[in-house]
């Protein structure tokens, strides 16, 4: 059997294996470990895979994704979604969809301290979900527009799943977070219009609430953004202007929310530090457990010739390069309809990566492109986890086909977005090239 | 007999639990440790002696302590999107197939790991940063992460055949 029938064989298996039930982790190692022992033998499998094993986990650059969690989770526990929540409401809460407009914008700044779409998803719900319902708005239009202003978090810096790209990619981390910051803001922007239109199309779906804050509270709101100014400050200032690393922004970030954190509890004790370093080292393993398979995997596919062979077949084809990006787009929406970001990222990148590449196209812009695609799988059924997570989340107030009803105009933005991403694709390559290094 | 394994179970998921908790006393000491490196590199010009290395050691640690209590925590990923549909006898069958078969790839990935840190422990390999040290225990972190989750694979393949047999229950969190 040729190396390239092994090739194709694991890619088979380990699909197989996935959806068999199998932890992902363990089938990317399975199929990973197995395809290497056949064409190298066990011996020089086990030479890869140990030195593998401890290179990428005996890191001080890829520590930056504990440092990144851990700040996400102190700054739940700080409050500063609360916080956000309350300021945008007070500002946009009078227009028509205005709450479900000040979820999308609380959302994204509170992207800015935490890189988690699950926890960002899972606050907003239970900030912003019960206010819009008692307020009469349509179940559909406030679940649906919550899952997906829980994924701006993913695109923001920090957002540990961007880190993940780099790893699996050997691009700069540095440079991809940064990259992320316009696109994120301005798919914010074109989500709130989203909302504004479907809203306007269908009054019904919300309400008009008269806003009754006065301009003395509005202002007065927005000292609560006044933390979060620090930590973006902190954490994307000091990285853009290359003052410190990104596992360095990270523990900075993480001091920064874990004091606000006690600040606002006024106790150290009601932080829970032992129950958000549990949840940091649970995500971490979790993360690292796919990256070290999918690196085995990734050598796999690569010493069988099958991720050069397909390369080379799609660089040489002759189309034109942006219908190549149109099937990779289709390829990653398709399974991002059935499994989540890392283990999508994991299994999809040792091939579409260096076609990417082949085609001319630049990593960073291609990171943030991917990770637009994996915000968009995230709340498309049926493996859409942030529907999951704002049902799960809701206490029964909204039933999971309410919120994937309610998706249309969201993912109708996002491919909008990616369409913009290909027209201008200095809105993600802007920043990082006038990055200090 | 299913009562007497849960002790052992819970047992063995206390352990798992504390070495979890090791590894976050980790995470949050080195936010310390790079913090104050920062402070002192920006401030005074003079960083904290072996940040870096602690740092990646530390990162060994939390990662493989990490793994068998993220297990215990079913924490790892999995998609249950076809075979929440298959009857219950199957998804019971697969469920602990595919335990076995976590429990038998770690393990093989114990003696690769093993076999790394003994070669380092002969050689005498040491790491030459601004610190000095011996690398064995840190290779030797990585083996006992991977033997440490297939024990907790094995034992959880072993404890969802009393589940299926209504014996126990299913763990918090856990989906078959």
């Amino acid at each position: 059997m040729s190396d390239l029938a092994i090739g194709v064989m694991g890619m088979a298996a380990l699909i197989l294996c996935i959806l068999s039930g199998m932890t992902v982790f363990v089938a990317l190692g399975l199929v990973g470990t197995a395809g290497l022992s056949i064409l190298v033998g066990p011996q020089g499998s086990i030479g890869l895979l140990r030195a593998m094993f401890y290179d990428v986990t005996h890191s001080f650059h890829f520590s930056v994704i504990p440092m990144f969690l851990l700040m996400g989770f102190f700054a739940m526990r700080a409050g500063l979604g609360e916080d956000l929540f309350e300021a945008a409401t007070r500002w946009l809460g009078g227009l028509r969809g205005g709450l479900a407009i000040a979820t999308t914008g609380g959302a994204a700044a509170f992207g800015a301290a935490s890189g988690s779409s699950i926890g960002t998803t899972t606050l907003f719900t239970k900030l912003a979900l019960p206010q819009m319902l008692s307020r009469g708005y349509d179940k559909r239009l406030a679940s649906a527009s919550i899952a997906i202003s829980g994924t701006l978090a993913v695109m923001i810096p920090p957002s540990a799943l961007v880190v993940v790209y780099g790893i699996l990619t050997e691009s700069s981390i540095g440079a991809l977070l940064i990259a992320g910051i316009i696109p994120g803001l301005v798919f914010a922007v074109m989500l709130c219009f989203a909302t504004s239109l479907w809203v306007r199309s269908n009054p019904a779906l919300a309400p008009l609430i008269p806003n009754t804050s006065t301009w003395g509270e509005k202002f007065w709101s927005l000292r609560l953004a006044g933390p979060l100014v620090i930590v973006i400050i902190a954490i994307i200032g000091g990285l853009y202007l290359g003052v410190f690393t990104p596992t360095e922004a990270g523990a900075i970030g993480a001091l920064v929310t874990f004091l606000m954190a006690v600040i606002r509890k006024r106790s150290i004790r009601d932080v829970e530090i032992g129950s958000v370093v549990g949840d940091t080292v649970q995500t971490t393993a979790m993360i690292f457990g796919i990256i070290m398979s999918a690196l085995a995997f990734s050598k796999f596919l690569a010493l069988s010739g099958l991720a050069g062979y397909i390369g080379d077949f799609l660089s040489n084809a002759d189309v034109n390069r942006w219908v190549i990006v149109a099937l990779v787009t289709a390829i990653y929406l398709v399974l991002g309809m059935m499994m989540d970001a890392p283990p999508l990222l994991a299994i999809s990148l040792p091939i579409t990566h260096p076609v990417m590449m082949n085609l001319g196209f630049d990593p960073v812009w291609f990171g943030v492109y991917v990770v637009l695609l994996c915000e968009i799988g995230a709340i498309t059924p049926p493996v859409g986890i942030n529907c999951f997570v704002v049902q799960g989340a809701s206490d029964g107030l909204v039933q999971l086909e309410d919120v994937f009803k309610g998706l249309l105009p969201y993912i109708a933005a996002g491919l909008v977005m990616l369409v913009i991403l290909c027209v201008f694709p200095d809105l993600a390559l802007y920043l990082p090239s006038t990055m200090t290094n | 007999m299913a009562q007497s394994f849960e002790r052992l179970y819970q047992v063995y998921g206390r352990f798992v639990l504390a070495l979890g908790m090791v590894a976050g006393a980790a995470v949050f000491a080195i936010m310390w440790l790079i913090d104050a490196n920062v402070l002192m590199r920006k401030l005074f010009n003079q960083p904290v002696t072996g940040t870096l290395e602690i740092t990646e050691g530390a990162l060994v640690l939390i990662i493989f302590l990490g793994l068998a209590f993220t297990q215990r925590r079913r924490g790892h990923i999995r998609v249950t999107l076809m075979t929440r549909h298959f009857p219950k006898w199957l998804r019971d069958v697969l469920y602990v197939l595919v335990l076995l078969i976590g429990a038998g790839l770690c393990a093989w990935y114990t003696w690769a790991a093993y076999t790394y840190a003994l070669r380092s422990y002969n050689i005498n390999e040491m790491e030459w940063g601004v610190l000095i040290f011996q690398v064995w225990p840190i290779k030797a972190a990585v083996a006992l992460g991977w033997g440490l989750l297939s024990v907790q694979f094995l034992l959880d393949a072993i404890r969802h055949i009393f589940v299926a047999k209504g014996q126990l229950e299913l763990v918090e969190g856990e989906e078959v």
